[in-house]
C-alpha cells in the first residue's frame, strides 16, 4: 500500500483483529494494509499499530486516542549505509 | 610576497652547538625561526662496507655516527620564497627544504579498502574467541537488509547455516538464501567473520522496491513483528534463544522524516511505532544493533546532502541498541562515520567496528558503517555462544551484552567516550579474556594449605556432635549446674528443681589438671546438646552426670 501512514492506537483488552481496529479508528476495513496487518509495538502499553491508506489517515489518527504514543506517525523511506557514494 | 614553511638543514658549527644546548635556534638573516621547535640532530648514516664483516652478520647494514661534528641539525621557519635561494647559498647551510602541511588520511567514499577480512579477525582475537568457545554456535543472527545470496557466501569459502524457515520477506520478496548479490550477502558474510558457526536468518526488509526507495519503515515494522514471534516462539529445553539483530539501514535526511517536535515525528520521537517496537523487540531479549550511518562530517556520503550534524537518526539512536561507528583496521575513524550526538540518545554511537576492508567480493571495499555493524553484530554472537541470553536473568540480558561490548572496547581518540568513536572500537582480545578467565595457578612459597575450620570449629558450622557416650569415665561424679532455657526457669531449691546442691561448685573448683578439662568438656558438651534440642523435648532426668 503506497502512500499509507502508520497510526498507532492504544486497545486495552485482548489484540484486535483488523476489523476490530478500523472500527475502532472510525474508518472502513478496507481502508488498512491487510497484509500489514495489526501490529503490537508496544504490549506492555497496550500499543497497536496499522497502516492506513491515505485518505483516511487523518481521520484514523483523530480517533487513536489522546496519549503522546497514539495518532499518524511518519512512514520515511530507508536505505542501507554503505558502502559511501560521494 | 609568498612566504614558505621551510626547513633548513644546518651544518655542525660552534653556534649551531650553542643553539643546540640552549634548545633554541640560531639567527638567520632573512628567516623567522620558528622557537618552539628545538633544533633536531641529524646524525651521519653510512653504509657499511662489505668488508665489515662484524658489523654486517649482525644484520646491521647501516653505521650511524652520532658525534656532533658528523651531524646536521635542522630547524624550522618561514622565509620570503625569494630568499630561498640565497639562504641555501651560505656556507652554515646545507639545504633549505618545503616544509609541507600533512593531514591525517581518512578513508572516503571510493577509496580502496584497507586490509582484509584476516586483518579484521585478526584485530577482533576471532583466535582467542574461538579457544574460549566464543564462535556463535547456536546463535541465530538476523541479517536485517537487502537479502542474503548463500551461494555467494559458499563461493567465498564461507560455510554457514541459514535457517529459512525463520526469514522473512515481504510479498513478492526473494526466497531465504536467494537473494541478488548485494548489501545484504555483504552484511552476512561480515557477521560471519567472528561468528562463523551463528545461523544466519534472512530477513530481506529493504525489497520492497516501492517508489524508487528500498524500502521504507512500516516494512521494518513489520519485519520486526516477524522477528518478535521468534523471540516469543515455542523453546526447546536448553536451546539457545538468543538473536542478534544487525542493521546496516536508516534514514539519511531529515527531509525524509516529518519535522522535529511534529507528534508524528520518527527521527527524535520514542513514541513512534518502530521506536517502540525495536524497546518491544529487545526486551524480549534479542541483541539489536545499528549502523551509525555514513553522514560524517569528513567525508559524506552523498544523500546526506551535506548534513552532518546530529545524523544519528531515530532506532540508530536508540538507548535499547548498539550503534556501531566505522574504523579502518588501523583504527582510525573513516571519515564518513557519522559523529555524535545522537538524536533519541545522546551518547551515541556505542563503539565502533572495523570496516572498509576487502572481505566479501559484493563490492571492492566491505565499506561503510554497514559493515562496521555486522563484523560487532558477529562478535556479540560469538559472546552469546558463551552466554546465551535466558529470560529473568540480569547477567543475560541484552543490557548487560552492551555494557560487556563498551566496557570492554578499546578505547580511541579522546580519553574515555567520544562522539567519534564512542567508548572505542569492540575489543574481541578483551571480550576472550572475559568468556575464559584466567585460572590462576598454585600458590607460590610456604604457605599454609586451606583450612577447615569446620572441621576445627564444628559449632560455628552448625554440626551437632554426636551424643555424649554415657556412663562418662571420670572418677568424680560432677553435678552440673542447670543449663538457662528459653521459657519460665525454676529457681534452685524451688519444688520441681533440679538444682545442684551448693558443694557441686566446690567440688569442681577442687578438679585440676586432666579432670578439670574433662568436667568443663562435660558441661560444654551438655550446653551444646541442649541448645539444640527443642525446649520441650528435653529431659528433665537429671539421675545421671549427662541427663542435662
Amino acid at each position: 500500500m503506497t502512500d499509507a501512514t502508520m497510526v498507532q492506537f492504544e486497545c486495552p483488552g485482548s489484540p484486535p483483529s483488523l476489523s476490530e481496529a478500523a472500527a475502532r479508528l472510525g474508518v472502513p476495513a478496507e481502508a488498512l494494509d491487510t497484509g500489514f496487518g495489526v501490529i503490537a509495538t508496544s504490549p506492555a502499553e497496550h500499543l497497536y499499530t496499522v497502516l492506513v491508506a491515505a485518505p483516511y489517515a487523518a481521520a484514523a489518527g483523530a480517533q487513536a486516542g489522546d496519549g503522546p504514543a497514539a495518532g499518524r506517525f511518519a512512514n520515511p523511506p530507508i536505505d542501507t549505509f554503505g558502502p559511501p557514494s560521494e | 610576497m609568498t612566504v614558505r614553511p621551510v626547513i633548513i638543514e644546518l651544518s655542525h658549527s660552534s653556534p649551531m652547538a650553542s643553539s643546540m644546548a640552549l634548545d633554541a635556534g640560531p639567527s638567520i638573516d632573512g628567516v623567522t625561526i620558528d622557537p618552539s621547535f628545538a633544533p633536531v640532530q641529524i646524525p651521519r648514516v653510512e653504509e657499511r662496507s662489505v668488508f665489515d664483516t662484524d658489523e654486517v652478520s649482525r644484520g646491521s647494514r647501516f653505521r650511524v655516527d652520532m658525534e656532533p661534528q658528523a651531524s646536521t641539525y635542522i630547524v624550522r621557519g618561514t622565509v620570503e620564497e625569494k630568499e630561498i635561494e640565497r639562504i641555501a647559498a651560505r656556507p652554515d647551510v646545507v639545504q633549505v627544504y618545503a616544509d609541507v602541511q600533512i593531514e591525517p588520511f581518512l578513508i572516503c567514499p571510493g577509496a580502496p579498502p584497507k586490509g582484509n577480512a584476516t586483518d579484521v579477525a585478526n584485530n577482533l582475537c576471532v583466535s582467542k574467541l574461538k579457544a574460549a568457545g566464543a564462535n556463535g554456535a547456536g546463535v541465530r543472527v538476523a541479517i536485517v537488509d537487502t537479502g542474503i545470496n548463500s551461494a555467494h557466501l559458499n563461493a567465498k569459502g564461507v560455510a554457514h547455516a541459514l535457517d529459512a524457515g525463520a526469514s522473512w520477506a515481504p510479498a513478492g520478496g526473494p526466497q531465504p538464501g536467494k537473494a541478488a548479490v548485494g548489501h545484504g550477502t555483504m552484511c552476512a558474510y561480515d557477521v560471519l567473520i567472528a561468528a562463523p558457526q551463528a545461523t544466519l536468518i534472512d530477513v530481506a526488509l529493504l525489497a520492497s522496491k516501492q517508489q524508487g526507495f528500498l524500502a521504507f519503515l512500516s516494512d521494518a515494522v513489520a519485519a520486526y513483528n516477524h522477528l518478535l514471534s521468534l523471540m516469543n516462539g515455542i523453546v526447546f529445553p536448553g536451546a539457545n534463544r538468543s538473536l542478534v539483530v544487525n542493521n546496516s539501514w536508516g534514514m539519511f535526511h531529515p527531509s525524509w522524516d516529518l519535522p522535529v517536535g511534529h507528534p508524528g515525528n520518527y527521527s527524535d520521537n520514542p513514541n513512534h511505532p518502530f521506536n517502540k517496537i525495536v524497546a518491544t523487540l529487545e526486551a524480549a531479549g534479542a541483541d539489536i544493533l545499528f549502523a551509525a550511518g555514513n553522514c560524517g562530517s569528513d567525508c559524506p556520503d552523498g544523500r546526506c546532502q551535506g548534513v552532518t550534524q546530529n545524523v544519528i537518526y531515530g532506532a540508530n539512536s536508540h538507548p535499547a541498541v548498539l550503534s556501531v561507528a566505522g574504523v579502518d583496521i588501523g583504527k582510525t575513524r573513516v571519515g564518513y562515520s557519522s559523529k555524535g550526538p545522537g538524536r533519541l540518545t545522546k551518547q551515541k554511537p556505542d563503539i565502533a567496528g572495523y570496516t572498509h576492508f576487502a572481505g566479501s567480493g559484493v563490492y571492492a571495499a566491505d565499506g561503510g558503517t554497514s559493515a562496521a555493524c555486522p563484523v560487532v553484530a558477529g562478535v556479540v554472537a560469538a559472546i552469546r555462544s558463551k552466554r546465551p541470553y535466558v529470560a529473568g536473568n540480569a547477567t543475560r540480558s541484552p543490557a548487560a551484552i552492551r555494557t560487556l561490548v563498551r566496557s570492554t572496547a578499546q578505547d580511541l581518540g579522546a580519553a574515555g567516550y567520544d562522539y567519534d568513536h564512542g567508548y572505542g572500537v569492540v575489543d574481541g582480545c578483551a571480550i576472550a579474556a572475559k568468556l575464559q578467565p584466567v585460572i590462576p595457578g598454585p600458590f607460590p612459597g610456604p604457605f599454609p594449605g586451606p583450612i577447615d575450620l569446620c572441621k576445627k570449629y564444628p559449632h560455628l558450622c552448625g554440626i551437632k556432635l554426636p551424643p555424649v557416650p554415657k556412663p562418662w569415665p571420670i572418677p568424680v561424679p560432677v553435678p552440673v549446674p542447670p543449663i538457662p532455657r528459653p521459657g519460665p526457669q525454676l529457681e534452685f531449691g524451688a519444688e520441681g528443681a533440679d538444682g545442684p546442691p551448693e558443694s557441686v561448685f566446690d567440688t569442681v573448683a577442687a578438679l585440676q589438671g586432666e579432670e578439670l578439662a574433662q568436667a568443663l568438656d562435660i558441661v560444654w558438651r551438655a550446653g551444646y546438646a541442649a541448645a539444640r534440642e527443642p525446649a520441650e523435648s528435653r529431659s528433665h532426668d537429671r539421675s545421671g552426670p549427662c541427663n542435662c
